[in-house]
């Protein structure tokens, strides 16, 4: 590994973000999770060396492993958690989330509305979303795009859409 | 060399020709697009050209599969989002080229690089099939395994950061990888219960999730502008083809070698390759992973030369080196062919038919990949209010085509909500990708390796030592973990006193 390198590898160790504690407590409990449903596999807990349970087995232990291991390596440098609310400010803008919930809802309405309406529909709302300006324009661009999408995707790949 | 003569089929009937052309052309954008898979277009122009002759129908496929694995470039250097597993590696370097207005000379080295890397994997399919094809008979389950834990120490070169978060990525992957039925016994694994996961978490959907949809959230976060894109020159000269050349052909090596083995492809040998370049290039343009052409020339060349090796077992044995090898044996025997030694004996000339093919769609993709570049690049330079939806849009779709759905596209939002939050905590995501491709070759390698030895740690182990091949992947691996230690640099510079 050259100088450089190791220089970026000990100064991303250094730097913490807000909420990675509790990222990392969240990693843990699914991780902890996973070890329970794969302890019902025959594996290495019940001795048995080429069962289905023995890779799961060790990775999700490894992984729970070096989990705790980052845990400590926050504590070694002195890491203080934000508070909540400051973690939330952070990672979730008002533009990132109104995207993702116009996603979660697009990928919700897609069987009901089908994929034409519900797509032309995502597009403009979030185009519109993203910047408020220019609202036609926007709107000829998500019918163009979904046009060309079924043209495309539907005539010519002959791919299924939703 | 019996049966030459079909090496000049498809040179002297245009038909022929615009048949690869179309399927380059076609596989170009089939593989640009993420979600869209080689295998999945490859399996289409099966029932497409069922009533077809078997040539126009081989043709259309290899021009698909060429034009397809060089396809995924695109996306990668572009936006980020490989658009094929083959294309991970490439947007390490490819994107970080694109941010900094160069799309237009990463697009081009790709091309040239990937013409190249075909090139050299039909020259080995050639001259080196029977050498190829008896060695990859001999790799056991338990080379396998060695394999992957080679793959595995890939990590360790994928990521910028903290190891632990590395590895820590690397080992969900490798637990996604094992949702589902366990391929030996049947029986439903980490499944919580739960029978809609029974069919497992498919690969291409969290990779879109991780890299499309996360890089659409991050983009927003960061309020990223468009970047003007310098396309005045797109061609890379001779002095940067003839400089990397060295390392071109190590890649393409390393690209055949690892596409000739059954079960792996392009995108762990681009992974490797890359991991190579890495390790061997004293002096990148750049350092790796904020432009080094040199991080786009290895898995370029080797993604393509694996396209030659993935051909070896395929015509010589019958046993398919890659996925879209396993379709196109299918789309022969529906033709009434059946490729392996037999076809070998008694139709030499379709072997020379099909690398007459390989080289037809080499020129093409040439062609093809450097007409398109300065269209693309534009890509770039639109707005993001106007791009990222669309991205969006193309990731749904993506994910929703692998098996028609909608529980598909949940799993690619949850993941690409997942990798917005590594991202956000530098837990790098090629390692999680790297996971999930080698899961199923550990843990299936694995399971019938020990099965082999009777379930006998000892037995399992001794048996590593007492088999040439095994004992190469060791010696590989130990190599690779003495060069990341700090005894490496003062044995090397000992060594290089010694003999000046």
């Amino acid at each position: 590994m050259s100088a450089k390198d190791k220089e970026m590898k000990q100064a991303a160790q250094s730097v913490q973000n807000p909420g990675e504690l509790y990222f990392l407590l969240i990693l843990f409990s699914v991780f902890a999770l996973f070890f329970y449903e794969a302890s019902k596999q025959n594996g290495l807990l019940q001795g048995e060396l080429g069962g289905p349970g023995v890779i799961p087995q060790l990775m999700i232990g490894a992984s729970l492993i070096m989990i705790v291991l980052l845990f400590l390596q926050f504590r070694k440098n002195h890491y203080k958690e934000s508070y909540i609310n400051d973690v939330i400010k952070t990672l979730f803008s008002k533009d990132l989330v109104a995207i993702l919930g116009t996603v979660v809802l697009y990928a919700l309405l897609l069987e009901s509305l089908k994929f034409i309406l519900t797509s032309s529909l995502f597009l403009f709302f979030s185009m519109a979303l993203l910047d408020r300006k220019k609202f036609g324009h926007k709107l000829m661009i998500s019918l163009a795009t979904v046009a060309m999408i079924v043209l495309i995707f539907r005539y010519i790949f002959q791919v299924v859409l939703p | 060399m019996i049966g030459i003569e079909g090496f000049l089929i498809p040179f002297l009937n245009l038909e022929l020709i615009m048949y690869i052309a179309a399927g380059v052309f076609v596989g170009i954008y089939v593989g640009a697009i993420p979600g869209l898979s080689v295998t999945m277009a490859v399996s289409i122009l099966i029932s497409f050209t069922f009533s077809w002759d078997i040539l126009p129908a081989l043709a259309v496929m290899i021009g698909v599969f060429v034009g397809g694995v060089y396809g995924g470039s695109r996306s990668a250097i572009l936006l980020n989002i490989p658009g094929a597993p083959a294309a991970v590696a490439t947007a390490f370097d490819g994107f970080p080229l694109a941010k900094r207005g160069e799309a237009g000379i990463a697009m081009g080295i790709s091309t040239t690089e990937s013409v190249i890397g075909t090139f050299f994997g039909i020259a080995v399919l050639v001259v080196a099939s029977p050498i190829v094809s008896s060695l990859a008979l001999k790799v056991s389950p338990r080379d396998y395994v060695l394999l992957a834990i080679m793959g595995l120490l890939l990590v360790g070169s994928l990521s910028k950061g903290s190891m632990l978060k590395a590895m820590i990525t690397a080992a969900l992957g490798i637990i996604a990888g094992l949702v589902g039925m366990d391929p030996i016994t049947g029986q439903p694994r980490l499944n919580f219960g739960f029978d809609g996961l029974l069919g497992g978490i498919s690969f291409i959907v969290v990779m879109i999730g991780i890299f499309g949809l996360s890089e659409a959230l991050m983009q927003l976060r960061h309020n990223v502008q468009p970047v003007k894109q310098n396309v005045d020159k797109v061609r890379p000269g001779w002095d940067v083809i003839l400089k990397n050349l060295p390392l071109t052909i190590r890649c393409s090596l390393i690209g055949v070698v690892i596409g000739a083995l059954p079960g792996t492809g392009g995108d762990i040998a681009a992974l490797m390759a890359y991991d190579h370049a890495k390790r061997s290039v004293k002096n990148p343009s750049r350092p790796f992973g904020e432009g080094a052409i040199e991080g786009v020339i290895a898995p370029e060349s080797a993604n393509n030369a694996a396209i030659g090796g993935a051909f070896i077992p395929m015509m010589t044995l019958g046993i398919p080196g890659d996925a879209v090898t396993a379709v196109l044996i299918g789309g022969m025997v529906v033709h009434g062919l059946r490729p392996g030694p037999m076809l070998m004996k008694q139709q030499p000339e379709f072997f020379w038919t099909i690398v007459a093919c390989l080289l037809i769609s080499n020129i093409f993709l040439y062609i093809f990949g450097m007409t398109g570049i300065k269209l693309f690049s534009k890509i770039v330079e639109i707005p993001k209010a106007i791009i990222t939806p669309i991205i969006i849009v193309l990731s749904i779709i993506g994910s929703y085509s692998i098996s028609n759905s909608v529980t598909d596209i949940y799993w690619m939002i949850a993941f690409g909500i997942l990798g917005y939050f590594f991202k956000t905590y530098d837990y790098p995501v090629a390692p999680m990708v790297l996971g999930l491709i080698l899961s199923p070759i550990i843990d299936t390698n694995y399971r019938r390796a020990m099965a082999l030895s009777h379930n006998n740690l000892g037995e399992f182990i001794t048996g590593m030592f007492t088999n040439t091949i095994s004992v190469v992947i060791i010696l590989f691996i130990v190599v690779s973990l003495l060069s990341q230690s700090k005894y490496w640099e003062k044995i090397r510079s000992g060594f290089e006193n010694k003999f000046k």
